[in-house]
């Protein structure tokens, strides 16, 4: 049996070899196919790496409120990019941070509630600038390192700390922002602080914080600005208490919120689930891409498959005649089915990660390397060259010997 | 003689093209007992059904009315797998229009019946290499088909036919494309085959070669004309072995016993196999036997020893319970 499948092979790979062009051709969709998926898994490896790096210099006593519904349904993306807020979902509000920030359990509870906003310096505009709404305790749960002035206080209620990035666009300057002044919705608000520059773009709060400024949440309500608690960033007084802690308040949760439990609260692990909306896209685009052209991919194959078949049905004939059964025939049609998916799984493996070093370059992204990654490609192409090679091969297999050999072409 | 002793037996057998208006007969109402041993020449104008008989007779084809018994078993009963393996191991047909594959080359092509019989690679290779010899071709063993001359691949046809040593050989006009001496060959080359006890029916158009044949079937319209025996049953040549299911069984003993799939049923060819056990002795010293000494043996040996290599050790042994050869050159 293996002597035979040995033969099969050898078959196979000689008729694929006398078709080189063709066969490349026909490789190449399932090439792409096999490359997006490798570029998407080793992409999302590697901001999930990312994030669990992050959240694990946090320290394991951070926990995360965040609306269960994630907001990334298709037809929700625009409206996640204009909004740039994919918790459209959320129904947690700047009360519920105050009373987590009441719990004995707690050092310091701050919301991240986003809006976008309209800015205006003395002499610039940045419109749909990123505006986070937060408190002063948001500094003690993770580390924001500024370049100057002071962090958000309650003394100062139209305080903003604005990132390097947003304070080139609004004052001209990334050195010397404090002291200056900018209007959103008429309001005025003073610049205590900047922000350094942000190492990691991609973060467990989904905030560029480079191209933010940071205001006080309660300011933000009061000006009647629109935004939504996208999350609620929660530090324990120690990790022993967080199974408690996360009771406690889910309890008052469920208590507040009557029932209506459209929220999670996430630690350790589960907080680095990658929270990018753009992200989503861009996997969810590469997903399509990689779905399209496995199937126009093995449709190709199946269609070279089908062409081969029919140009060699008087070599299928006599092969018949001398011997060999509708299963050899299979067989041989088969192999020539899964060499070629296979072949292309291997070039669409090496072109995507081709791709995802030359995006690491430019990024901050780090390729993520795993066997599970390429045992999923190699499956995938396997399993193409099964679905799209049964067809020409069991037609291979059924053609009568007699009229396969009256066959010219 | 037992009925065992008839291979091929048809009865009533029909062939139809078309229906209606467009009706043809091919084969009409056709009879016909063939004995082991027999070496059958057909002849008949063209059209009159020869192919169409060989096919069916080959398995190739169906008949539309009839029966046909191949060794004792209808055929209409045979599964699909089973008649591929019939063709492969039993049935050598040296069809009218050659039919090798084009895109592989003589030695590919002449292996082809082994490919599916389980036989490795070497083994495979040092067969064909052996019967492309008899046929003068082993320098063309890398040309394709197209680089050959019509009598070469006619040639080369015949020696895929008869590479897995098959018991019933039929051939559609095997020296159509052949000059007298070749043809000389090819026919030195059946009678051999058909003195070891093998059954040939051979279509042929030229009176000449009847004198070959232990039978002289003349057809006309799909139907038998004339049947001339000019040997007496009594006198064709017996394979020394005994009956056809009592070998394949002994066979498939042995390949059960020794997984070594060689096929034994003729003594025409003790003389090759004899010259690769000597092969396989020498490598593995195994305990001498009765050797014959064939002219070609010492080439055969040397070439085929760097061909099989260590795969041999495991096969030397069962070689030794083969019969004596049974027939001198
Ligand atoms: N597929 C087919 N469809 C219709 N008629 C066919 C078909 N195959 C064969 N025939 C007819 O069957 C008859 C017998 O054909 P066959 O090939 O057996 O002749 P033949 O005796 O071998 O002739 P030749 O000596 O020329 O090779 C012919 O009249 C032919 O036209
Ligand atoms: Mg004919």
């Amino acid at each position: 049996m293996s002597l035979l499948i040995k033969t099969h092979y050898a078959l196979a790979k000689e008729s694929i070899r006398q078709n080189r062009t063709r066969s490349f051709l026909t490789c190449l969709g399932i090439a792409i196919g096999v490359a997006s998926i490798i570029l998407i898994m080793s992409l999302a490896g590697s901001i999930n790496n990312m994030i669990a790096t992050q959240v694990k210099s946090l320290g394991a006593d951070l926990l995360v409120v965040r609306p269960a519904k994630h907001n990334d349904a298709v037809s929700n993306i625009v409206d996640g990019l204009t909004a740039s807020n994919q918790y459209l979902a959320s129904n947690l509000t700047l009360n519920d941070a105050k009373a987590i920030a009441a719990l004995d359990d707690v050092t310091a509870a701050a919301p991240i509630a986003l809006s976008v906003g309209t800015l205006t310096s003395e002499d610039k505009l940045v419109p749909s600038a990123s505006v986070v709404g937060t408190t002063e305790d948001l500094a003690k749960i993770q580390n924001l390192q500024l370049k100057n002035g002071t962090f958000l206080s309650d003394k100062v209620e139209n305080a903003a700390v604005v990132g390097r990035n947003l304070s080139l666009e609004l004052f001209g300057t990334s050195q010397e922002a404090v002291g200056k002044t900018f209007t959103m919705l008429e309001h005025k608000f003073i610049v205590v602080g900047m922000l350094e520059e942000i190492e990691d773009p991609i973060n467990f709060d989904n905030v560029d914080f480079d191209n933010s400024v940071l205001v006080s949440a309660d300011y933000l309500f009061g000006i009647n600005a629109p935004f939504q608690v996208q999350q609620i960033n929660v530090k324990a007084t120690n990790t022993g208490v967080i199974p408690e802690l996360t009771k406690e308040m889910k309890a008052m949760l469920d208590a507040e919120k009557s029932g209506d439990m459209n929220y999670r609260i996430l630690a350790g692990d589960e907080i680095s689930h990658p929270a990018g909306g753009l992200f989503d896209i861009v996997s969810g685009m590469l997903t399509l891409v990689a779905g399209v052209s496995l199937v126009v991919g093995g449709v190709g194959v199946m269609n070279i498959l089908l062409v081969s078949v029919a140009e060699r049905t008087r070599e299928i004939g006599i092969r018949k005649a001398v011997g060999a059964s509708g299963i050899n025939i299979l067989i041989q049609f088969l192999f020539e089915s899964l060499i070629l998916t296979l072949a292309g799984g291997m070039l669409g493996i090496v072109v995507g990660y081709t791709l995802a070093f030359l995006i690491s370059v430019v990024t901050p992204f780090s390729p993520y390397v795993d066997l599970g990654i390429i045992v999923i490609a190699v499956g995938t192409s396997l399993a193409i060259g099964l679905i799209f090679g049964i067809y020409p091969a069991i037609k291979a297999a059924r053609k009568d010997p007699i009229e396969s050999l009256r066959y010219y072409r | 003689m037992s009925p065992q002793d008839v291979v091929i037996d048809i009865k009533g057998l029909s062939k139809r093209y078309g229906y209606g208006d467009a009706e043809s007969y091919a084969l009409r109402d056709f009879d016909l007992m063939v004995k082991r041993g027999e070496f059958i020449m057909v002849m008949g104008p063209s059209g009159c059904g020869k192919t169409t008989l060989l096919n069916i007779i080959g398995l190739l084809d169906k008949p539309t009315d009839g029966e046909y018994l191949l060794n004792g078993v209808p055929v209409e009963k045979t599964s699909e797998r089973r008649k591929a393996k019939l063709r492969a191991k039993k049935i050598g047909v040296i069809f009218q229009d050659f039919n090798l594959i084009p895109r592989l080359t003589v030695l590919e092509n002449v292996t082809l019946p082994l490919t599916y019989t389980g036989y490795s690679k070497t083994r495979r290779n040092m067969q064909a290499d052996k019967i492309l010899e008899r046929f003068h071709l082993q320098e063309r063993e890398y040309y394709k088909p197209y680089q050959l001359s019509g009598g070469q691949q006619q040639r080369v046809a015949i020696a895929r036919s008869l590479v897995s040593n098959p018991e019933i050989i039929l051939a559609d006009e095997p020296t159509g494309n052949l000059d007298s001496r070749s043809s000389h060959v090819v026919m030195e080359e059946l009678r051999e085959i058909h003195q070891a006890g093998n059954t040939i029916i051979m279509v042929t158009h030229n009176p000449a070669l009847t004198a070959y044949a232990t039978r002289v079937i003349n057809m006309l319209d799909g139907q038998i004309d004339t049947d001339i025996k000019t040997v007496a049953d009594r006198d064709l040549p017996q394979p020394v072995s005994v009956h056809f299911r009592k070998r394949q069984i002994l066979k498939e003993v042995k390949e059960a016993i020794v997984g070594n799939k060689e096929t034994e049923e003729h003594d025409g060819e003790v003389e090759e196999i004899q010259e690769q056990h000597e092969v396989e002795q020498v490598e593995v010293k195994a305990e001498p036997k009765e050797i014959k000494e064939g002219p070609k043996t010492q080439k055969t040996a040397r070439r085929s020893t760097k061909r099989t290599g260590k795969k041999s050790s495991g096969r030397a042994k069962p070689k030794t319970k083969k019969k004596p050869g049974g027939r001198k050159k």
